[in-house]
């Protein structure tokens, strides 16, 4: 019969930080011969390090919401900005009102209010959107700017800048960023598989366990790695009783490579190590969910 | 002798670089120090610190209520929100998630159709150990922003010595954690991944004028990139600390190594040098 592959979307996320994220998602990208994938990790983007490319990113600048600034000139100083700000984002110093940028939301209530029209509105741009196209592959990723805002939003624009694309894949890889709140919610919305990649620690169950959840609210269903289990086999075994108890689905371990984190690109990755061993084994299970998945 | 009030932030850039095992153990090592987790989407300091007496506080905002007898379906509210949170279909309905709790609908109706209630996104934990303030923020899940509970956690603490325990990246949440804060410790990992987001956080660092040291960790004896980018740019290295398996073994069960009397020395010598340092800077008063 002849069907339309259909694409799966999977990103990889954790919770916890450190935990391996980019380093799965870059032999993800390898192994399912990935055509589309994309970093939304914007404020600490990695995976341009370790994804080799010889073509010239396309960049945008991303405008987020403008930002404030009061005339000081024009001011009366009445402190109704002050006393409107929800956000605690004007300081007062004497009679002087100056907005502080980093906690400035731009919600532009003191731009509207301001009875003396002294406060200016700044555009400004809050991160920047890199595309990487070549012929069979297409890498998007972003980076916000210090103590920017919106990092939600830029992963939208980036997956969305992806989408338009229009480019054929059987799997989307998104490498995720750690968290649970606005940017990673942006990175798994309308995503079929979350693969979350936890470590044998109190820490490491604990954020797991919140990803989770994140995870089904969002209607993405959940599939776990347990990374260096071999560091903590007593806390491998809970989590995996944790995952059996609550019915979610388990992949399988790898273990401690000190390899894996020194070399920084596939190529230099042994092969016939435990760890790309048992990585096989993982994405066997995986392939095999999704098209158990797909016939349903 | 009276010691002015004094605030230390943990961050890294990079995630799982040890931020919350090194302020644990630093916090635990200074008579009297109270712990701030202001990594609020993931808070897992208060597991190195067990208590059975955790009282806790609701953080709220405020989203608006409308009031449809009153609401002229003016549109004034709709096309003042930024947010796009509120959408109008003959009359405003808000939508709760994209909400940045800003207020500015309520101050911009001329109705009075609107009232502000009082929406859960956390709380803020309080509990002692061995003499300890230990405080927690912890973001409900679901939730799309954690900086008004970072704000109530901060505001909570109340011994002369706070250490903050920060997320990692470099976005808004993190500029909150260390907003006000007297010193910053960069915990960063001696890989490419750690490196490439250390900068980012020492950026963050230079641009608002922080004294900051940095504290390498889990390091395997071989990758310099940091140490050389220390040494070049004049930045204090204030530990070392290499990947061992039996500081892996504790902190990974939910213990703190600073409860053995070596690393308490160890962390306290960190703490000797980050004054010194303080002492020596311009912002000393």
């Amino acid at each position: 019969m002849n069907k339309e592959i259909s694409k799966t979307t999977i990103v990889v996320l954790s919770g916890k930080g450190g935990t391996g994220k980019t380093t799965i998602s870059n032999i993800l990208i390898e192994k399912l011969q990935s055509k589309v994938f994309i970093d939304c990790d914007v404020d600490a983007p990695n995976l341009h390090l370790v994804q080799k490319t010889n073509v010239k990113p396309i960049e945008r600048g991303f405008v987020g919401l403008p930002k404030y600034k009061i005339l000081q000139n024009q001011c009366i100083h009445c402190g109704i900005c002050y006393s409107l700000c929800a956000y605690q984002a004007i300081d007062k110093k004497n009679i002087t009102y100056t907005i502080d940028p980093y906690r400035c939301e731009g919600c532009s209530l003191c731009y509207v209010k301001c009875p003396a029209n002294a406060i200016k509105e700044i555009e400004q741009i809050d991160g920047h959107t890199y595309i990487y196209k070549e012929e069979d592959k297409l890498f998007g990723t972003a980076q916000t700017n210090i103590g920017a805002g919106n990092s939600g939003k830029l992963v939208t624009e980036i997956r969305n800048q992806i989408r338009d694309e229009n480019r054929k894949t059987e799997f989307e890889i998104i490498d995720g960023p750690p968290g649970i709140g606005c940017p990673v919610i942006a990175s798994i919305t309308n995503t079929n598989y979350a693969l979350l990649v936890t470590e044998p620690s109190l820490s490491g169950l604990s954020d797991l366990k919140r990803i989770i959840q994140t995870a089904l609210i969002l209607k993405t269903i959940p599939v776990v790695i347990i990374n260096r289990a071999d560091l903590n086999i007593k806390l491998s075994t809970v989590i995996e009783k944790y995952l059996k108890d609550n019915d979610i689905i388990y992949l399988g371990n790898l273990p401690y490579d000190k390899n894996i984190i020194q070399k920084n690109n596939l190529e230099q990755y042994d092969e016939e190590s435990i760890f790309f061993k048992k990585m096989n084994e993982i994405i066997k299970k995986l392939i095999e969910l999704i098209n158990k998945e797909k016939e349903i | 002798m009276v010691m002015p009030k004094l605030s230390i932030a943990f961050l890294s850039g990079k995630g799982g670089t040890g931020k919350t095992f090194v302020s644990t153990n630093f916090a635990n090592s200074i008579e009297s120090a109270t712990y701030v987790d202001t990594d609020v989407e993931e808070p897992n300091g208060q597991i190195f610190f067990p208590s059975t007496d955790i009282s806790s506080k609701n953080v709220l905002v405020k989203i608006p209520e409308f009031d449809r007898e009153k609401c002229t379906g003016c549109r004034a509210c709709v096309d003042f929100c930024k947010y796009n949170a509120l959408i109008f279909i003959k009359r405003p309905f808000l939508v709760a998630e994209v909400c940045h709790s800003c207020e500015g609908c309520y101050h911009v109706c001329e109705h009075g159709a609107i009232k502000l209630v009082n929406k859960k996104i956390g709380e803020v934990e309080t509990s002692i150990y061995n003499g300890h303030e230990i405080i927690s923020g912890k973001m409900e899940v679901g939730q799309m922003s954690g900086t008004p509970i970072i704000k109530s956690a901060k505001e909570t603490a109340t011994s002369d010595l706070i250490v903050v325990d920060c997320p990692p990246g470099s976005s808004c949440l993190v500029l909150e954690a260390i907003h006000s804060v007297d010193y910053c410790v960069l915990v960063v990992e001696s890989t490419s991944f750690g490196f490439h987001n250390f900068k980012m956080v020492y950026e963050i660092c230079k641009s608002l004028n922080k004294q900051f040291g940095i504290v390498i960790n889990k390091y395997d004896g071989v990758n310099t990139l940091v140490t050389d980018f220390a040494d070049k740019n004049g930045i204090e290295i204030l530990d070392i600390i290499p990947f061992d398996k039996e500081i892996n073994d504790i902190t990974s069960s939910g213990g703190l190594i600073s409860n053995k009397p070596l690393y308490a020395t160890r962390f306290n010598k960190m703490y000797h040098n980050i004054l010194k340092q303080i002492k020596l800077g311009d912002n000393y008063e």
